[in-house]
């Protein structure tokens, strides 16, 4: 039977510790453009500029990688986007 | 119905037609909320399909946070409704600041609900002109149309006030 020490050096050593992660912005016909601007400047701190870029990325290309760093906090900012509304998803990328 | 203004207390929309203050009326209890299409859309994973843990407890921890928001915000809206005046000059709602974001969130809400419920899509919303009402699809057009002006407008005074980066909404 293995020790509770060993069970959490397991969970730890399955764990992708160098991932990063990318919360994305998909595109969606009916959020007024206005509106995402807004929630990418309340959810991130964006300035006006850097949120309408994410935005048109949105708009143009279908999707935007809008913020990218550790799993929880991508998390969290994939539960803030769909607390308003916006079609949120997380997913692995690749440490530069 | 005039565009809306701003006062130190609340945005205030003036010469609402009766026609277009019921719709308004309606929106906390817009009935697509209720629909499983609408609940989809509403409630959407976090996306990694190899994530089946995360999915799982998304749903188990996230969407009941998710659905009370949507429920308070709702009830915000219904607040401000029931102080809604009418006059012979059409009704007059006020929005205190502190509840654009309950509206904004609400108007959103019913907004994707009604376009998922009634397959409205890119063609429909960005035609030029709205069509004429001969079934409950072309009326849910026009509802979303007429909460899409709303929420522009909530969104223009936000703007021209410099409100929208804060937290204090």
């Amino acid at each position: 039977m293995s020790t509770l020490a060993e069970e959490l050096l397991d969970e730890k050593e399955g764990m992708d510790l160098d991932a990063v992660w990318n919360v994305v912005v998909h595109n969606d016909p009916v959020n007024l453009m206005s509106y995402v601007v807004l929630v990418f400047r309340r959810v991130f701190g964006f300035s006006s500029e850097k949120a309408h870029k994410h935005m048109m990325e949105v708009h143009h290309k279908g999707r935007s990688i809008v913020w990218t760093g550790g799993r929880e906090e991508a998390e969290l900012y994939v539960q803030q986007l769909h607390a308003h509304l916006l079609l949120a998803t997380l997913e692995k990328g690749e440490r530069s | 119905m005039s565009s809306g203004k701003n006062n130190s207390a609340s945005l205030v929309f003036e010469g609402i037609p009766p026609v277009l203050g019921e719709l308004i009326r309606a929106l906390p209890d817009t009935m697509e909320l209720d629909h499983p299409d609408a609940g989809e859309r509403l409630f959407p994973g976090p996306g990694d399909a190899d994530e089946g843990a995360l999915e799982a407890d998304w749903k188990a921890f996230v969407e009941p946070d998710l659905q009370q928001g949507f429920i308070d915000a709702r009830e915000t809206v219904r607040s401000d409704l029931r102080a809604m005046q009418d006059s012979g000059a059409g009704a007059t709602l006020r929005i205190p600041h502190q509840h654009c974001d309950a509206w904004l969130n609400v108007l959103t809400q019913a907004r994707l609900a009604i376009a998922a419920v009634h397959n409205l899509g890119e063609k429909e919303l960005s035609a030029m002109e709205l069509p004429p009402i001969n079934n409950a699809r072309d009326a849910a057009l026009h509802r979303m149309h007429l909460y899409g002006l709303l929420a522009e407008s909530i969104l223009q005074i936000l703007d021209e006030s410099g409100r929208i980066p804060g937290d204090d909404l």
